[in-house]
């Protein structure tokens, strides 16, 4: 079937074998010139950049300047597994990072997937692949590992939703036999990604026990949109050169010791801790609910009395048991869970039979108790189509949640609407404004496509809604929306989410029981270490190709006796693993401080990347205040009891005031610390006063570059330097 | 009265680990104790009994989110 494809362009490479974790050269690929190129792959960018992330943040930096914007033919996808990625001895080591020049936030994004696509890419013979260029035509992008060819071919398909091209193409691209599809991934995005800023990357491996390809997503921040901007309906990699010891490992015995370690503790502690392997990540469902951090109805409330509808235990009986779900080979914890025999109700799939991938949590809320549904049936449709019309669950279910806040409030009718009531819990509304947005056919949809941010200008100049109401409770800061857990009780998680590299994505830190039930961060010193720790270490998974999971959603059994509490939360033990089976890899020598120094580079870059295009200052470290607290009377009074206490403890006394006196003052003394916060952050990441980076910091960590330098001479201003 | 997590908690003869915990509504799995210094083991939350005036920390486990 590739005859009837029409190829383009064709490039041959030399193969570069994997060794010590890396294949040492990158492959660019210009799908409007048609052009190829192997990088080499320096010493000095594997010591400075690590691989991963780090890779595609340096690549990207090469190839755009600080007027590209998302969609000129400069921005790239640039996807890198790192030198980690693609063990199978250590579980969650299959992951990708993406990165690029959001559509949502203007600046650089980063995304990371499971699936095959990582490790698969390497053995093809490349750490990292650059996407730029736009074409003319839908086109297909091929890496034949076998063949060492990349091809670009005008695509045949007329649907280019991900399930749809994802199946296409394993077959295509294998001799059609269950087991060959294993050497086949595909990236795919689907018809919403072309309409809306919320365009996910699907990424693809083949389940050979269902026998059906499984999507996971690097979701957040718009790759998909900019992956259909240029026209690029899928990228398939394939290669048979998989094997237990692809990377090449300079000591395979510490990695199959330290990864034999935690098998058993996944298979001795899982059942009793997280129960990753039997429901995955929606075990958190009813705990959040219990912590008053479940967002619900646009995070107005933490907590429903509907929570049972959707709790871990009904989803546990969705997802087919018995199957070891591991998105990359040797991940025994193995949480991507699946419902199979799922008939679809709505849109073009009605009545079809499929393998819905997932809920994870974050979906099961976002499309849940957020826009008000408390119906898995329907959270498992709007998670098929998500992914088949390639939209990130988390923005579209918090996007839908404020369009429902929006309506609920007057400021959109069915005049706007295009005749859907959009209250909160109209599923079957929502499920059409979904289809609608694949569609792109009608304004609303397409306003509602382009984000909150977005939403609030154009329902404000289009339909006269306030501005400032709807910037009360948008919740997004630089431009994305919030993940799905209630921010509002946590200092330091205010932090978390909105003092991060590129907004409140829950990747970074999630600090909310550190910080607010076991009270270990009581200073503000204290929690802008936290949001110093946890933002470098887990920016360390995305340089090496790890999954975070397997590091603190399962633990030691003595790991909480062992140590003293402060340090049992970094999970010592598997800290230790990490820096082990680094080690192992790729003959370094690192310790955990090394970990961490090794994260700072990058984060600092990118830091100082934003900065170069405009962004990466402390006025794009925005906050919603409703992130702060409540804004509205409904909900304080979900709460009165909790929340006079906590205007108490600000000073103020409650006796006498009305509800909206008390929010007004929650809100002003809420403000004053996350000022407070911002200072104390700053001044530990060696940051100036408007959030940049330091020369100073720069030059500790080694990253000094003179093109570094330059930026950040331009924009610091001597009234922000720290006195001491 | 004992300190859990740094607030006062009414304590009465023979109250245990597990006592605090539901009292405290920690439904969340992965707890650490900690009474004076001293860790309990997940194991034993049942029968260890906490001492009038003590301090003790249940410490949330997750940190990543
Ligand atoms: S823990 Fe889950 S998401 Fe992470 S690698 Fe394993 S299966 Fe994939």
């Amino acid at each position: 079937m590739t005859k009837e494809m029409k190829l383009i362009a064709e490039w041959t490479y030399e193969p570069s074998d994997v060794v010590k974790g890396y294949t040492n050269q990158t492959l660019y690929v210009n799908v409007g010139k048609q052009e190829f190129a192997a990088k080499a792959v320096s010493e000095e960018m594997k010591l400075k950049f690590t691989g991963g992330r780090g890779f595609d943040l340096k690549l990207l930096w090469d190839a755009v300047n600080e007027k590209t914007k998302w969609n000129d033919p400069e921005n790239e996808i640039v996807i890198s597994g790192g030198p980690l990625c693609g063990i199978t001895q250590y579980p969650g080591a299959g992951k990708f990072y993406a990165a690029f020049i959001s559509p949502l936030t203007e600046q650089t994004y980063d995304s990371n997937a499971g699936g095959h696509f990582g490790p698969l890419l390497k053995v093809a013979g490349f750490d990292a692949i650059e996407l730029q260029g736009k074409a003319e035509k839908d086109v297909v992008v091929v890496i034949d590992g076998d063949a060492c060819k990349v091809q670009i071919f005008e695509s045949i398909f007329d649907d280019v939703n991900a399930y749809t091209i994802t199946e296409e193409l394993h077959e295509l691209f294998s001799d059609g036999s269950n087991d060959d599809k294993r050497y086949v991934s595909v990236l795919s995005a689907g018809k919403a990604a072309e309409f809306s800023y919320w365009g996910c990357i699907n990424s693809s491996f083949w389940d050979i026990r269902r026998k059906v390809a499984r999507l996971k997503q690097a979701g957040r921040g718009g790759g998909g949109t900019i992956l259909r901007d240029k026209k690029i309906a899928a990228v398939v990699v394939k290669s048979h050169k998989l094997s237990g010891d692809m990377n090449k490992a300079v000591d395979i015995k510490v990695l199959q010791d330290r990864g034999n370690k935690l098998h058993r503790e996944i298979h001795d502690l899982d059942a009793q801790q997280c129960r990753m392997r039997t429901v995955g990540t929606p075990h958190l469902n009813e705990i959040m609910n219990e912590y008053h951090l479940l967002p619900t109805h646009n995070y107005k409330f933490g907590a429903h009395k509907d929570i049972d509808k959707i709790h871990s235990n009904v989803y546990e009986k969705l997802f087919t048991q018995g199957i070891p779900d591991g998105c990359w080979y040797g991940c025994s914890l193995a949480c991507a869970k699946a419902v199979d025999n799922f008939t679809i109700q709505t849109g073009p799939c009605k009545g079809k039979v499929v393998t819905v991938d997932g809920p994870e949590y974050e979906t099961a809320v976002a499309l849940g108790s957020n826009v008000g549904v408390f119906d898995p049936y329907w959270t498992l449709e709007g998670n098929f189509y998500a992914d088949h019309y390639g939209l990130d669950t988390i923005s579209l279910g918090t996007g839908l949640a404020f369009v429902c806040e929006c309506y609920e409030r007057g400021y959109i009718t069915k005049e706007h609407t295009a005749g859907l009531d959009l209250n909160f819990g109209q599923a079957a509304n929502l499920m059409e404004l979904i289809h609608r947005m694949a569609l792109g056919k009608d304004e609303f949809a397409l306003a509602v496509g382009k984000g909150v941010r977005q939403m609030k200008k154009i329902f404000s100049e289009r339909y006269g809604a306030p501005y400032e109401e709807m910037e009360k409770f948008g919740m997004e800061g630089q431009g994305i929306e919030v993940s799905e857990y209630v921010p509002k009780e946590s200092i330091a998680q205010w932090g978390g989410f909105f003092l991060t590299l590129k907004g409140p994505q829950h990747d970074e830190a999630w600090l909310i029981f550190m910080d607010r039930v076991n009270k270990q961060l009581p200073t503000f010193e204290d929690k802008a270490e936290a949001l110093h720790y946890f933002p470098n270490f887990r920016t360390w998974f995305s340089l090496v190709g790890l999954c975070k999971l397997p590091w603190n959603d399962i633990e030691p059994a003595d790991n909480a006796t062992k140590y003293r509490p402060q340090d049992a939360a970094k999970v010592p033990e598997h800290v230790q693993n990490y820096v082990d089976i680094f080690n192992a890899v790729t003959g370094r020598n690192i310790d955990k401080e090394e970990l961490i120094l090794m994260a700072e580079r990058v984060y600092n870059f990118q830091r100082v990347f934003n900065l170069r295009m405009g962004k990466g200052t402390r006025k794009d470290h925005n906050i919603p205040l409703r992130a702060l607290g409540p804004v509205y009377a409904d909900e304080w009074e979900a709460r009165p009891e909790y929340y006079d206490n906590e205007l108490k403890s600000t000073g103020v006394d409650p006796a006498g005031l009305s509800v909206e006196e008390k929010i007004a003052k929650l809100q002003e003394a809420r403000l004053a610390q996350w000022d407070k916060l911002v200072d104390a952050v700053y001044k530990r990441r060696g940051w100036d006063r408007n959030g940049i980076p330091t020369v100073k910091k720069l030059k500790e960590l080694g990253m000094d570059l003179p093109e570094v330098v330059a930026v950040v001479e331009k924009h610091a201003r001597p009234e922000d330097q720290w006195e001491d | 009265m004992i300190t859990v997590n740094g607030e006062g908690l009414d304590w009465h003869e023979g109250m245990t680990v597990r006592d605090i915990i539901v009292a405290r509504k920690f439904t969340f799995p992965m707890l650490a104790v900690w009474i004076d210094d001293s860790p309990v083991p997940r194991d034993a939350f049942d029968e260890t009994v906490v001492p009038d005036g003590a301090t003790v920390q249940v410490i949330h486990m997750i940190s990543g989110g």
